[in-house]
């Protein structure tokens, strides 16, 4: 059976809600059922990947963590939309991990290599 | 090719402001429950018009007093909104 590809796209800041932590899970279950997963961060689903969060003086989990764990479940293909970066006065140095900065028409093109699209 | 699913008010909401951010011209893009409001925005309505495929599902239109027939949209029911569903390579809800 071939794997399907799945876009996991965040959309929105880490706190407040359970959405960031939601695409993670949903991220790691289907690498451990064998599917072909991307993540995507755009708008502000940019800021889940600051390295400088320390979420623990609001009684929140530092999920941001697990992305480095992701290329031990072959989840290595992560991208962010430089737009939404400059929009926010960051740059690649400020995230927790390694990505692959897209340009807008870069992100429209790999987003139409996905079978799915889910959307966090 | 994608159908762009938008739920929201652009009146409380930036996410279809984001959506046609990202939209290619051969996408396309369905507005249900509140994010039918988006055909009275005169600040989209440029936008909105240059969209060759664009949908707004007639029960959340009619609910919401918008039914009169006056905006430029195709509008369907939930049985077009399914075939457009296949129609399309995927789907996206934002």
């Amino acid at each position: 059976m071939n794997p399907i590809s799945i876009a996991i796209i965040n959309r929105h800041a880490p706190y407040g809600q359970a959405k960031g932590q939601e695409a993670l899970d949903l991220a790691i279950a289907g690498a451990n059922f064998g599917q072909a997963v991307s993540v995507f961060f755009i708008d502000d689903g940019v800021f889940q990947l600051l390295i400088t969060q320390t979420p623990q003086q609001i009684d929140a989990k530092n999920y941001s963590k697990t992305f480095a764990a992701l290329t031990f479940y072959d989840i290595d293909d992560i991208y962010v939309c430089q737009q939404s970066l400059t929009q926010r006065n960051l740059t690649p140095d400020d995230l927790c991990i390694p990505v692959s900065v897209l340009s807008a028409e870069q992100l429209q093109q790999q987003l139409a290599l996905h079978q799915h699209l889910v959307s966090f | 090719m994608t159908l762009h699913i938008v739920s929201t008010s652009p009146f409380t909401c930036q996410t279809l402001g984001q959506c046609l951010n990202r939209m290619t011209p051969q996408d396309g893009l369905l507005l249900i429950q509140d994010g039918v409001y988006a055909l009275t925005d005169q600040r989209l309505y440029t936008q909105l018009a240059g969209i060759a495929k664009l949908y707004a599902l007639n029960e959340d239109m009619q609910a919401r007093g918008l039914g009169d027939g006056k905006h430029n949209v195709e509008i369907i029911d939930y049985k077009a909104f399914v075939s457009l569903t296949l129609a399309f390579e995927r789907t996206l809800s934002w």
